[in-house]
C-alpha cells in the first residue's frame, strides 16, 4: 500500500444490534494528513463505525481497510500504527494518570516523550491523581494522551474535547491540527460544530448508520444549499463590529427586499453547518 | 505552545510507530495490574488482612483442627488457600469488572498489547501478587511457630498454580458475565461462603458427611483438601486433584464461551 491511499477506507458497511441497523451501507474514506469529521447525532453510527474499523466489532456485511490492512486480523504492529481515543475513556479507574500515560508509552518502541506530552497536555497538573478522581475533562486530555502516545499513522477520536474547557479545547484542537499537518490521519466524532468548522478538511454527515453528505464543510453546505436548483449567492463578512452588526443586518435586508431575495443571516460557519445538519436530518426522518 | 513531534515524519527516521516487543508489553501491563491491586485498601484487606485473619484464628482457636495435626501446620494450609482464592477470584472478579465497565477491555484491545497480551499480563500479575502474600503471610507464620518441609512446599506448587487458573477462570467468568455491581456482591459473597463454608477453612471430614460429599466437589473444597494434603500431613485424595483439574479446564472453557470483553 502506497502512502498516498487513503489511510481508511469503509465500503457498505452494515451492521446490525438486533433488530436496530446501526450501520446501513456505511461507505466514507480518511485521507493522511487531514483531519476528516463524522458528524451527527446520537446513535447516527459513528461510534460503530470507528468500533469497526478499530476492530472492536466485526461488520455484519462490507469491507473496511485501516492502513491496508483488516482491522478485525490486526497485529501488534498494526495496532501500534492505529492511535484510539474510545468514547468512555477506557482507563484503568485504579492508576495514576502519569502512571497510565508511562504504561502507555511502554507499549510502544518509540513513543512520543511521556513527559512532554503531560506538559503539552496539561496532565501534569494532575499527575499523581487516580483516574477514578479525575474530571470528565482530565479524563479525556489523558485519553487522548494514550491515544496519541505512540506517534500512530491514523489515530481515531471519539468526541475529543467533549468535557473540556474552553482554554484546553482551543489547545487540544491544536494538537489535532498539529497531528494532521505532520502527515497523522485524523478520523474524529463530534457533537460541536465548532469543531468541525475550526479543525475538519473533510465532514462526513452520518444518519441511520448511512453518509448523508460529505466533502469539505463549504462544499457541504454548498451542495444542500443548492439541492433545490435555486442560485445561491453567499457571501462572508468578517471583523464586523458588533456594535455595527445590527445595522449591517438592517442594511442587508433592506436589500435582499428590493430584489425579491429571501435572506438568511447566520453569525458564524458553526451555524450554517449545523442548520445543514439539522436539515439534512429532518429529510432523512421524512 | 510548543508542538508535538507527534508523528513518525515529524520525528525523523527510525521513529516509526512499532509495537514494543511482546515480552515488554505483557511485565508492563503485569506491573501496573499489581501496582494498582497492591495500592488499592480493599484489595490489599482481601489479600493481605483477611488471611492473617484466618491464619492467626485458626492458629488460637480450636477449629479446622486435624488430629495429631500442629494448629499451625493447618492454619496455614487454611490460609494459603484462603490467600489465592483472594486474589486469583474476588480481587481479579473485582478489578476486571471495572475494567469491563470502564471500556479499559475494549481500549487494550486496540492497543499493541491486544486481548492476549491483557490476559498474561493479568495472570502474572495475579501470580506476583501470590508471591508477595506467601512472604508476608509466611513470615507471620513462621514468626508464630510454623516450621515447612520441604517436601510439601514442592508439592504446593502445581497444586497452586492449578488452583489459580481454576479460581483465576471463575473470576473472569463473574467479572465477563455479570453487571459490575453484581460482581462485587458476587465475588465477595462466594468469597466468604467458601473460605467459611466451602472446605477451606475446615478439613471436609469436618463437614457432616452429606455436606461433605457437595464440598468435595466444589474447587475451594479441593484447594483446601490439597493444600492441607501439602503442608498439614492430612489426606491426599486423588479426587480432589481431578476436581480441581476439572474446574481448571471447564474455567477456561466458560470463560472463553461467556467472556464478554464490554460491557453492552
Amino acid at each position: 500500500m502506497d502512502d498516498h491511499s487513503p489511510a481508511l477506507v469503509a465500503d457498505d458497511l452494515s451492521l446490525s444490534y438486533g433488530s436496530v441497523r446501526a450501520l446501513d451501507g456505511l461507505t466514507l474514506t480518511a485521507e493522511r494528513g487531514a483531519v476528516t469529521a463524522l458528524l451527527g447525532s446520537n446513535g447516527a453510527g459513528k461510534t460503530t463505525a470507528i468500533s469497526c474499523a478499530t476492530g472492536l466489532l466485526h461488520p455484519d456485511g462490507g469491507t473496511v481497510r485501516v492502513l491496508g490492512a483488516d482491522p478485525w486480523r490486526s497485529s501488534p504492529e498494526h495496532r501500534a500504527r492505529v492511535g484510539v481515543m474510545i468514547q468512555d475513556g477506557g482507563l484503568a479507574s485504579g492508576a495514576g494518570a502519569m502512571q497510565l500515560l508511562r504504561y502507555g508509552a511502554s507499549l510502544h518502541a518509540a513513543p512520543l516523550d511521556v513527559e512532554e506530552v503531560a506538559e503539552h497536555l496539561g496532565i501534569d497538573d494532575f499527575a499523581r491523581t487516580l483516574v477514578r478522581r479525575l474530571s470528565g475533562g482530565q479524563r479525556q486530555r489523558l485519553a487522548l494522551a494514550l491515544a496519541i502516545i505512540g506517534r500512530p499513522d491514523l489515530v481515531f477520536l471519539d468526541e475529543p474535547t467533549a468535557g473540556m474547557d474552553p482554554s484546553i479545547r482551543r489547545r487540544v484542537r491544536e494538537l489535532i491540527r498539529g497531528l494532521a499537518r505532520t502527515g497523522t490521519a485524523v478520523v474524529l466524532t463530534t457533537h460541536l460544530m465548532d469543531d468541525v468548522v475550526g479543525l475538519a478538511d473533510a465532514v462526513q454527515v452520518i444518519s441511520r448508520g448511512r453518509v448523508l453528505a460529505s466533502g469539505s464543510v463549504q462544499d457541504v453546505i454548498n451542495a444542500h444549499r443548492a439541492a433545490d436548483g435555486a442560485l445561491v449567492v453567499r457571501a462572508t463578512a468578517s471583523g464586523i463590529d458588533p456594535l455595527v452588526a445590527p445595522a449591517l443586518e438592517a442594511d442587508l435586508r433592506a436589500a435582499a427586499a428590493r430584489h425579491g431575495a429571501e435572506l438568511e443571516i447566520s453569525s458564524g460557519g458553526a451555524a450554517d453547518l449545523e442548520s445543514v445538519l439539522l436539515d439534512l436530518m429532518d429529510e432523512e426522518s421524512r | 505552545m510548543t508542538t508535538l513531534p507527534t508523528s513518525p515524519a515529524a520525528a525523523g527516521p527510525g521513529r516509526s510507530p512499532r509495537p514494543a516487543p511482546a515480552l515488554r508489553r505483557i511485565l508492563s501491563h503485569a506491573g501496573l495490574e499489581a501496582r494498582v491491586l497492591l495500592s488499592n485498601g480493599e484489595q490489599l484487606t482481601v489479600a493481605v488482612a483477611l488471611p492473617a485473619m484466618v491464619l492467626i484464628g485458626l492458629w488460637l482457636l480450636p477449629l479446622g483442627r486435624l488430629e495429631g495435626v500442629a494448629a499451625i501446620d493447618t492454619a496455614v494450609a487454611a490460609t494459603f488457600a484462603t490467600a489465592l482464592i483472594s486474589t486469583s477470584f474476588t480481587s481479579q472478579a473485582i478489578l476486571t469488572g471495572f475494567d469491563r465497565r470502564n471500556g479499559v477491555l475494549r481500549w487494550v484491545a486496540t492497543t499493541p498489547l491486544g486481548r492476549g497480551g491483557y490476559l498474561a499480563g493479568k495472570i502474572l500479575a495475579t501470580l506476583t501478587t501470590h508471591v508477595l502474600q506467601v512472604i508476608v503471610l509466611g513470615l507471620i507464620a513462621l514468626i508464630i511457630g510454623w516450621r515447612p518441609e520441604l517436601p510439601g512446599l514442592l508439592g504446593l506448587l502445581p497444586v497452586w498454580l492449578v488452583g489459580t487458573v481454576a479460581f483465576g477462570a471463575l473470576g473472569m467468568l463473574v467479572a465477563g458475565t455479570l453487571r459490575t455491581e453484581a460482581v462485587l456482591a458476587v465475588s465477595n459473597l462466594v468469597f466468604v461462603l467458601m473460605i467459611a463454608a466451602g472446605g477451606v477453612a475446615f478439613p471436609v471430614a469436618a463437614y457432616p458427611r452429606i455436606l461433605g460429599g457437595l464440598v468435595d466437589l466444589l474447587p475451594s473444597g479441593a484447594l483446601g483438601e490439597l493444600m492441607r494434603a501439602c503442608l498439614a500431613s492430612g489426606p491426599f485424595s486423588v479426587g480432589s486433584v481431578v476436581v480441581l483439574l476439572l474446574w481448571a479446564v471447564g474455567g477456561v472453557l466458560a470463560v472463553m464461551r461467556w467472556f464478554r470483553w464490554t460491557d453492552s
